[in-house]
């Protein structure tokens, strides 16, 4: 079993349940132990833009020091967390004036101790990079044959690149591969990299409405049965208000939306109970029964 | 209406501090507009991305203040990705709304949220959309 | 007792805005080995060089010190009036008080005077021990060779011949022609570029004086200006092309098919196959890579077809040696892959395409027989989106530059897409509208009026298949709104870059690339067509993105430069070169590793080290390197130098 510190973040611990208890269950399946770290404080949610807001930068340098202690790297979920903690790091790593100025609001010696070598990762890359795709495919318990499933590529996972140095934006694969090693059909949509409208549904909620409900058209569009998502937020954008969206448009048919993990969960066999589907507003439920897979 | 220029606002004092705050190099925008083209809240800005570039250009800051256009700004980072000068368009859009929340300048408005909403939406997203409240400090 | 004359120079107020003049004209007066002490307020003009002349005749001076501006801007000058003097031109040296001085220190007036006499003090120390020295002369070699048979190359061969000389014609691929061999028809006038450029290819094919070496490369450059050895790789074709008779059996019968690179992906050609239907010369090759026999063993249709047996599947490459005096680049460009800009889906979308590809669409003798029809499926579009600057002007993701052709070559797509489809729309996103040549901007202006084009400012932010439809989202600057558009086709105007291998040659040829790749000139403004490299010029896109007349008249330049360095009888070279004290020399060879230009060899008989006159360049490099100070720049001796700054101390 290899054990890995693990930052579920406030999302996951309460409103995103149902991405985090399939994670745990289902990478345990598969030999690795994720750890959440003691005693851990919010990432911050929004990576701060502004050049000269630093105390933002105070909690994910902690987790970060913290995660250090136990391994070199550090397993995130959800998109916002892995955003901001994988661009602090960067930060921190290679701006020592704001190694600096994180100092001064911090017990640990950042400036000269600082933990350089910790890696942030998302959970997909233990799949990837470390399993393997293709070994993920031996591994699992019930293919998804059949299952038409549109991956959606979040804002915050795969930009800015130069930031995140994790796959082109442009033109990502890393879902589709994912759901095609789980053994269903990987649809690409044209707005798989669209923004969902993200957090202005708080200010301007008919806005990211509309966001959402292109993405979702689209998608349908080329016949997909589902969506796929890692990140909360988009997940209520696009799942919780499809409530909003049949009421605005009679036409409107719903379409369940996956976390990655339940996904990984089914075809693991996970029982019902850890799946979480009762946090999925569109439930995927009768989809699921009719192809034979719960 | 016609827009006056003079040294002294094109190098004022919000200029600079966008200037300052966003590290971005907004005089070497071509004004090509890929960041609006690509930007998923255009249609719906009244001051699109390259037009919110150009008015920093021209130190026509408090149009921009007052815009509806930097709330809309999901920080979804297409601009900053796409545009050809590298300049990262989110940076100065944040830049903008620090400014105007600095200043006491409220967007949301907490008590209008519904509770369903609230207890819906993760916290990610509310402490996105409040980020105000952090800022003030 | 020497008599030297030092001529001060004012540059109008340059240097006498700075340096009191009248202060070190009256230091010098009566100073050690000087005769005569002058200074005028330009020693350039007419008047200034016959005081120099006069002084040198009436004073009988043994040399003089002029003291102005750099060397680099008059030594030629002063040396010459002094010869026409009657003095030995080395025995004149420049003290540069303008660069080096008056301009540096023009806070300083007080120290900029004293640091003058320093320099001059110096420089007197000099042309008391210089040598007089006789320029070198050397033969030419008046052969001209040429790399690339574009237009430019072959527009410089045909020049240079047609003077006279004898010029081989290097071409990478097996047909002369270029890029313009791919195109349709050109801006500004739309006439049909086969028609313009067949009479020229196949004059260069008949000239007497030119040997066309097509399917050939450069691969090794000894030498200097006037004589160089070259090396060239003659890849082995496979079809002895003095037998064949160029009647296109062996291309008709061959079962093995492949993409076509002449038709950029949008068509197919057969592992043994011509370049075009025009190509010169008219004889085919085997494709190694997709030949059935080469691949798998088993065959030989073509060898059975040939009427004349010029099939050869054992022929090898072959390395010809040449020698020639002069050398012209012309290698061209290339146009950049896109899928550097990925969010256009350029290579994943079959109907994006880009503008060489347009071409072959356009022409008569490309995949579609000259009918505008989509890649995809055949269709012929009905709404057209063409986008500039794409790779261009990108610092980010391509290049900084502008790529110059562009902004035409998509106004003239437009406007030939409409001719052919009149009820189709075609849109056209730009950042600027670059037309400088003669005749362009009318040619755009008539194009958006007759052809009823819609030019959009902005640059598209993402293309997405939709169906069969490909959504375009632009903007539209000028109203403030982003602009979609679902369009049948995509036409990229992409960045134009080096052609590839452009600085792998540079290094052979030791001549200078920039940072991209293009051949540098030795003047931006008044050295356009030469390289940095003695008997090295440029011509075409190999120097940097242009269109045909452009690159004709630069072609044209280069030739002229070519036969104005033939037109001389002998080469002439400055003597300022290495010379060895046999006394101090004990054959080590040290030197002759040192020298960067192979002008150093050792004489086994006499064991030392001797200098090749032509091909030194008095670099110093072996002075440096010598550890028995046996070797010696001429007039730059170490005791020469000593005494300078033992002076100047
Ligand atoms: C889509 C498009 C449309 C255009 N339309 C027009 C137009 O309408 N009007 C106009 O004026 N211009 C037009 N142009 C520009 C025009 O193509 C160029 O100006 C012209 O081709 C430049 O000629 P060149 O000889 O310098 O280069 P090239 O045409 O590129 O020729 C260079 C030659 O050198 C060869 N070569 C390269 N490297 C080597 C090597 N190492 N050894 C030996 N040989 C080598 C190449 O194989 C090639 O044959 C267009 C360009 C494009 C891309
Ligand atoms: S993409 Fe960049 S250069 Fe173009 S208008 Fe926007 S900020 Fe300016
Ligand atoms: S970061 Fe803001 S301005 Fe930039 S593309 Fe996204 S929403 Fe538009
Ligand atoms: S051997 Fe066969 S495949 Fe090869 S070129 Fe000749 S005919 Fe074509
Ligand atoms: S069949 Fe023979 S003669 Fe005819 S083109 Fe082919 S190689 Fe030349
Ligand atoms: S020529 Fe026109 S299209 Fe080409 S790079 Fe320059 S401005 Fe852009």
């Amino acid at each position: 079993m290899v054990s890995y510190p693990y930052f579920p973040g406030c999302a996951l611990s309460t409103k995103a349940k149902a991405l985090d208890i399939c994670a745990r269950e289902a990478m345990k399946s598969l030999g690795y132990d994720l750890k959440e770290i003691d005693d851990w404080t919010c990432c911050g949610a929004v990576f701060p833009l502004a050049e000269d807001e630093h105390i933002r930068l105070v909690s994910p340098a902690r987790t970060i020091f913290k995660a250090s202690k136990i391994s070199d790297k550090l397993v995130t979920l959800c998109s916002a967390c892995f955003n901001v903690l994988r661009r602090s790091q960067k930060v921190l790593k290679e701006n020592l004036e704001k190694r600096q100025r994180v100092q001064n609001y911090m017990e640990e010696e950042a400036v000269e101790n600082y933990p350089e070598n910790l890696r942030v990762i998302h959970l997909i890359e233990i799949l990837k990079d470390e399993i393997g795709f293709e070994n993920l495919t031996q591994k699992i318990k019930k293919s998804l044959k059949g299952l038409k499933i549109a991956p959606f590529y979040d804002c915050l996972t795969f930009r800015p690149p130069k930031e995140m140095e994790f796959e082109d934006p442009e033109n990502p694969r890393i879902y589709s591969n994912f759901v095609t090693a789980l053994g269903g059909e990987a649809i690409d949509f044209s707005y798989r990299s669209e923004c969902c409208g993200a957090h202005i549904s708080v200010s301007n909620p008919e806005v990211s409405l509309e966001c959402s409900m292109r993405i979702l058209d689209s998608a349908r569009r080329v016949g997909a049965e589902a969506l796929l998502t890692s990140c909360p937020l988009c997940h209520y954008n696009l799942d919780a208000r499809q409530k909003e969206m049949v009421e605005k448009r009679i036409d409107f048919k719903p379409m369940p939306v996956f976390y990655l993990t339940q996904l990984l969960g089914i075809a693991l066999e996970l029982p019902e109970n850890l799946l979480g589907f009762e946090k999925n507003y569109v439930s995927p439920l009768p989809l699921l029964k009719e192809r034979g897979l719960l | 209406m016609k827009i006056v220029l003079n040294r002294e606002k094109l190098n004022s004092f919000y200029v600079q501090t966008i200037k300052d705050i966003s590290l971005q190099k907004i005089m070497s925008c071509y004004q090509c507009g890929k960041c609006t083209a690509g930007c998923p809240v255009a249609d719906f800005m009244d001051v699109v991305p390259n037009e919110m570039m150009r008015l920093v250009m021209l130190g026509e800051i408090e149009k921009l203040l007052s815009s509806k256009a930097i709330w809309l700004c999901t920080s979804c980072f297409q601009c900053g990705t796409r545009c050809p000068k590298g300049i990262e368009v989110h940076r100065v859009f944040e830049a903008l709304r620090s400014i105007a929340l600095r200043e006491g300048k409220n967007y949301t408005d907490i008590e209008k949220l519904s509770e369903d909403v609230l207890d819906e939406i993760p916290q990610q997203g509310i402490i996105a959309g409040f980020r105000k409240f952090e800022s003030l400090e | 007792m020497k008599k030297i004359g030092l001529f001060i120079c004012h540059c109008g107020s340059n240097i006498a805005g700075t340096i009191d003049i009248p202060e070190v004209k009256k230091f010098f007066s009566g100073y050690d080995d000087i005769e005569i002490s002058d200074d005028y307020k330009y020693m350039c003009s007419e008047p200034g060089q016959k005081k120099l002349r006069d002084a040198i005749v009436d004073r009988q001076l043994d040399g003089v010190v002029v003291a102005c501006c750099s060397p680099r801007m008059h030594e030629i000058t002063f040396r010459n009036a002094a010869q026409s003097a009657g003095l030995n031109p080395y025995k004149v040296e420049i003290a540069n008080i303008r660069e080096q001085c008056s301009w540096v220190h023009q806070k300083e007036k007080g120290k900029a005077t004293e640091k003058a006499i320093d320099i001059i003090k110096t420089m007197i120390e000099k042309v008391k021990r210089d040598e007089p020295l006789k320029p070198i002369e050397f033969e030419i070699t008046k052969r001209a060779l040429v790399i690339g048979g574009g237009i430019a190359g072959i527009t410089a061969a045909v020049d240079i011949a047609n003077a006279g000389y004898e010029v081989i014609l290097v071409e990478r691929r097996h047909s002369i022609g270029g890029k313009m061999l791919e195109l349709s028809e050109t801006f500004p006038t739309l006439d049909c570029a086969q028609c313009t450029l067949t009479p020229k290819t196949v004059e260069a094919g008949r000239h007497p004086k030119i040997k066309l070496m097509v399917y050939s490369e450069v691969e090794e450059v000894k030498g200097y200006i006037g004589n160089f050895d070259i090396k060239i790789r003659r890849k082995a074709s496979f079809v002895d092309w003095n037998k064949c008779t160029g009647c296109g059996l062996c291309q008709e019968k061959c079962p093995t098919k492949t993409e076509s690179e002449f038709d950029h992906g949008l068509g197919e050609r057969k592992a043994i196959y011509t370049l075009s239907p025009q190509a010169v010369p008219n004889k085919p090759i085997i494709d190694k890579n997709s030949c059935r026999f080469f691949r798998e063993g088993k065959c030989r249709v073509c060898e059975k077809v040939c009427p004349v047996q010029a099939i050869n599947y054992e022929m090898k490459d072959e390395i010809v040696e040449e020698k020639v005096g002069a050398i012209v680049v012309a290698t061209g460009y290339e146009i950049l892959e896109t899928d550097k800009i990925p969010e256009y889906g350029y290579g994943i979308y079959k109907d994006v395409i880009d503008g060489l590809q347009f071409e072959r669409l356009n022409s008569a003798s490309g995949p579609t027989a000259g009918e505008i029809r989509r890649p995809s499926d055949g269709k012929i579009p009905k709404e057209v989106v063409f986008i500039k600057c794409v790779g261009s002007r990108d610092p980010e993701k391509g290049i900084p530059y502008c790529s110059r052709i562009c902004c035409m070559y998509l106004g003239k797509h437009a406007r030939l897409y409409k001719h052919k489809v009149p009820d189709g729309q075609a849109y056209l996103f730009y950042m600027d509208i670059r037309s400088f040549g003669k005749g362009y901007e009318e040619f755009i202006q008539q194009s958006m009026e007759e052809a009823n084009l819609l030019y959009i400012r902005g640059r598209v932010a993402r293309i997405m298949q939709e169906g069969d439809k490909l959504v375009v989202w632009g903007v539209d600057t000028l109203s403030g709104r982003k602009v979609e558009i679902k369009a049948d086709m995509v036409v990229l105007g992409t960045a134009v870059l080096p052609s590839k291998g452009a600085a792998e040659l540079g290094k052979i040829l030791r001549a200078a690339t920039d940072e991209y790749g293009f051949f540098s000139e030795a003047h931006i403004k008044l050295k356009p067509v030469e390289s940095m490299t003695g008997g090295i010029y440029l011509a075409g896109c190999a120097q940097s993105p242009k269109d045909i007349p452009d690159t004709v008249a630069q072609a044209g330049a280069a030739a002229a430069k070519v036969l104005s360095l033939f037109g001389q009888e002998k080469m002439i070279q400055e003597p300022l070169i290495a010379c060895v004290d046999y006394d101090l020399c004990s054959g080590c060879g040290v030197c002759v590793v040192a020298c960067p230009f192979d002008a150093r060899m050792l004489d086994q008989e006499e064991r030392i080290s001797i200098v090749n006159e032509a091909l030194c360049q008095g670099c110093g490099a072996c002075v440096s390197a010598c550890p028995n100070k046996a070797c010696q720049l001429k007039n730059a001796s170490p005791k020469t130098y000593i005494a300078m700054v033992d002076k100047y101390l």
